[in-house]
Formats: C-alpha cells, structure tokens, sequence
C-alpha cells in the first residue's frame, strides 16, 4: 500500500475528496486484510473510531477546523492508555481491563482531532528490537525493529499515515530506520509522558512515525505540551518551500566508537548521504566526543535500576511470564548496588556535556551517523559479525542512538537508502535540545532531494 | 569489583523479596557479574570527568 501523506489527507478532506469516514473505514480494512501477515496492531477500536470519524466530517462541515491531524487516523503504540482500551505493553503479565483516562498526549491526540483506530505492538514492555509478533512489511523474515516495531510496521505498510511510539534507547528511530519510515524522537520532556508505562522515565521519550519529516513534524507539533515556534516555523517554511539548500550548515560526523564498528555496506550507504548533503550547501565536519564509548554502559545502568524499581511486582508475581533477557535486566535492578545507578546517571551528565561541548566547539548544526550499524536482523537473529567478532542484535541497535536518550536532545531517523537485500537503511540526525526546527529542516532538505519518502515495501 | 556467587544471589533475592527466583541463581549471578564489569568500565569516564575543563573554540 502506498503511505498517505498527512497534509495531502488533509487537503482532500477540505476539499470534501474524501471523508473522515471514509479514511477510516479504508484503515479497517486494511488492518483487516494486512495485519494477518505483518501483526502491526495488537487492538482496534472500530466502533469508536468511526464514530470519532463521523463527528470529525460533522465539524468540518460546519466549520470547526481542529488543524491538520483533523479527521487523520492514528495507531498508538501499547504502553499509553487511552479510555476503555487496555495496555497490554506487549507482555502477558498486565490485565485486559480498559483503562479509565486517556493519557496526556492522547487527550491533545483528540484535541486535535486526530482518528485513534487502535494498539500498535511494543516489544515486551518496551523493552527489545524485535517486537514479536509484529514483522517487517518490507520482508517479513526480518523484525520491524523495536520497540515501538508495530508503529512502525503500521506506517510502512500503508495501514496508517502515522503512529505514537516510545523511545528510551532508539525505540523509534530502529523501527523506523528497520521500515524504511521516519522518525522523531523529540527533545527530553518536550511531550508529556502521564499515562504512558513508563520504562526508564529518565530516558523515555514520547514521538512520531510517519512517512516523511514534514508528516512527524505536523504530529510531533500536535502533541508537544508546550508552544513551540521552532516546529511552527519549519512547518511555514514548509509551505512556503523555503527549505531546500543547506548553506551554513555543519554536520558533524563521528567516525569512532559507538558508531563503530559499522558494516560496510551501511558505512557506504551513508557516505553516499553525507556526499548528497554536501552537494546542498551543507559543510560535512569530522568531530570526535570520546566519551560516548560509554554510551552502553550509562544507558543499561539506569535502565536496569529504573525498570527494575518499576516492574518489581510484576517480577515477584509474574517472573516466568517475561522474557528471560528482560527479566534479568529487571532482577538487575534490584540485587545490584544503587551506587551502579549513581554512576550510570553521573556518566550521563558527563555524556550530555561532552556532546553539548561538541556541538559548541565545532560550531554544528546537526550531528548525523547512520541509525543503525548493521542491516535489519532477520527475527531469529542473535549477533551481527564485525570483523572477527560478534556483538548481540540489541547492542548493535542500541549503541548508536542511545547516546542521544542519555543527552536528551532530539533526534530522528529517515531512510537514505537501501542494503543489498533490499531492505531500508536508515540516517540519523541529531540536533540541540529545543531545536527541532534544524533537525526537521536538514532531514526535510534531504528527503525533497533523495526522495526516499516514497519508498515503500 | 564485586565477584557474586550464587549463594550471594540467594541472600540478595531473599533481601528482594525475590526467593521464588532461588533456582536461577547460578544464571542470575553470572548476569549480575557481566552488568558489575560494564558499569566498572564507567570509572575511567568518572575520573576523567574531574580533570577536564570544556572551553568554547571558535574556529577561525
């Protein structure tokens, strides 16, 4: 299915092309004929989001116009609650019952008049890559990514033009980078994380997946739980389509641990972007921040101790009902010293430091890497080969977009190319904290010249 | 660094409420013994943290 975008929707539907009610009903069908094969949504709603749907037209035709999101179907990740649907976070161990509240962000999710049609699948408590039973639309031999997989899987396949996810270690931008699909994950705090099961709630973030840097910014701009004039002026610029050349642009690029080891084939797939970059004015700059050699070791210190505190009951009721890898990061978290945790938050301010300290020295405006260093892993995958040695899938994923959980500071993810399976390879891009604006201006830039927007499976 | 073992574990998880997990504690200490050996590696950004200074370059 090709991905709609969001304000094409949008346009149609005030140009009375199309209906609120018609999109939605087009979802539930596709969900219906395509989720057998690639499980992207766990729970759909289809009585509510048709009604939901229906006032949407009624508003429309009477004028009251929510913004672009009116009338646009969304799934939503399963770790945030939503009225009368359950949170089931991709684990046996929590309940069926429908959760009384909405969650912050769903509530400005229905503010602005956006369509939830149902759940996307997590990885077990938002905790892994793979997000079983969900499957990669471009092959579903291969994992969508995770832990926001079924979010992603969603979007890509056309089901959805956009989707709510979570990201405490690059729970957006793997999926997103694994189905060739964008990502944000926005800066620390910038959308509100109430009602959503926390993993981490020091690293967590809440943000968009969609089809293109524009469509993440028309969401992540929705559901930001302040004003900001950053995404308000990108979207301007938007349309005015004053974003197209990159002059006085530097891009910083890091070419040492934990961006290595990488594949060659990545290394090459992103040499290529870096060189098209260039091509738009950008200045590429080689910078080092020695210090993210320790981006594992801070991130999985403070995972462990906060999911540990977080989950304990459900470790003590429910132990053999989670997944061994997780349930021994949370078993962690409660036998190992707190002067563990203590470092681990200690390493993060030196971290976030040195990557602020970078972006000062060398005058950036963005920090880019490829999002992942090795291709997508097929679902019975364990380690990737760097060299003469192997390193778990996890790791792999996670050492190159964690560092910028510890940091804080946004980050988003989209396709600039594909591997020699044919599968989508995904470009980073960092920014400073608050800045949004730089981030979503670049990848834009990239994108309306690359045009692996309409990439699809 | 800490070496756990497994009758370690067992006095841990007793402490943590955690007994029904007894049968794993030989797994458990290994896990806990790799996670301790991580975090260590964290000391030599710790102590370096103490002596370094971040200065603004301006690239001329």
């Amino acid at each position: 299915m090709p991905i709609s975008k969001i304000r094409t929707l949008s346009k149609e539907l005030r140009d009375g092309k199309v209906s609120a009610m018609e999109l939605t009903t087009r979802t539930i069908e596709c969900i219906k004929t395509l989720n057998q094969d690639i499980n992207a949504f766990e729970f759909v709603d289809e009585e509510s989001a048709l009604t939901a749907a229906k006032n949407c037209d009624e508003e429309l035709r009477s004028g009251q116009d929510r913004g672009p999101l009116h009338g646009i179907p969304i799934g939503i990740k399963d770790i945030i609650n939503v009225e009368n649907w359950p949170t089931r976070c991709g684990s046996e161990t929590y309940d069926s019952r429908p959760k009384k509240n909405d969650a912050e962000v769903i509530r400005q999710l229905r503010k602005a008049g956006a369509i939830l049609v149902g759940k996307t699948v997590p990885h077990e408590l938002a905790c892994g890559i793979a997000s079983y039973p969900a499957k990669n639309p471009w092959d579903q031999k291969y994992i969508p990514g995770g832990s926001s997989g079924g979010s992603a899987a969603a979007v890509a396949a056309g089901i959805v033009p956009m989707a709510l996810g979570s990201d405490t270690g690059g729970s957006i931008r793997i999926p997103s980078a694994a189905c060739g699909i964008t990502g944000i994950k926005p800066t620390f705090g910038s959308v509100p994380c109430g009602g959503i099961e926390p993993l981490s709630w020091s690293l967590d973030h809440i943000g968009p997946l969609a089809s293109s840097v524009e469509d993440c910014a028309l969401l992540l701009h929705s559901i930001t739980n302040t004003n900001r004039p950053d995404l308000t002026l990108f979207l301007e610029s938007i349309n005015q389509k004053k974003v197209s050349e990159l002059k006085d642009c530097r891009i910083g690029v890091i070419r040492s641990e934990p961006f290595e080891p990488i594949q060659n084939e990545i290394r090459e797939i992103f040499d290529v972007a870096m060189l098209q970059l260039e091509s738009m004015g950008a200045q590429i700059v080689d910078v080092e921040i020695p210090e993210l050699k320790h981006t594992i070791a801070a991130e999985f210190a403070i995972i462990c101790f906060e999911a540990g505190y977080y989950h304990k009951d459900r470790l003590i009721d429910f132990a053999n009902e989670i997944d061994a890898d997780i349930k021994y990061l949370l078993i962690a978290g409660n036998l190992l010293p707190t002067e563990q945790y203590f470092r681990g938050l200690h390493a993060r301010n030196i971290i976030a430091d040195a990557i602020r300290h970078c972006f000062d020295r060398y005058e950036l405006s963005v920090i880019a890497t490829p999002t992942l260093p090795a291709p997508i892993a097929k679902t019975d995958q364990t380690d990737f080969r760097y060299g003469d040695k192997d390193e778990p899938v996890t790791i792999s994923y996670v050492r190159t977009t964690a560092p910028f959980n510890l940091a804080g500071i946004p980050a988003l993810s989209t396709p600039c190319g594909l591997d020699s399976n044919g599968l989508p390879v995904g470009l980073q891009i960092a920014g400073r904290a608050m800045d949004e604006f730089t981030i979503c201006t670049v990848g834009h830039a990239y994108e309306s010249v690359v045009k692996w927007e309409n990439m699809t499976p | 660094m800490s070496n756990y073992t497994e009758n370690d574990i067992l006095i841990l998880l007793e402490r943590a409420n955690l007994s029904s997990l007894n049968s794993e504690a030989e797994s458990i200490a290994h896990d806990l013994n790799e996670r301790s050996k991580l975090n260590e590696t964290l000391s030599e950004l710790l102590r370096c943290s103490d002596k370094k200074i971040h200065f603004k370059v301006s690239e001329t």
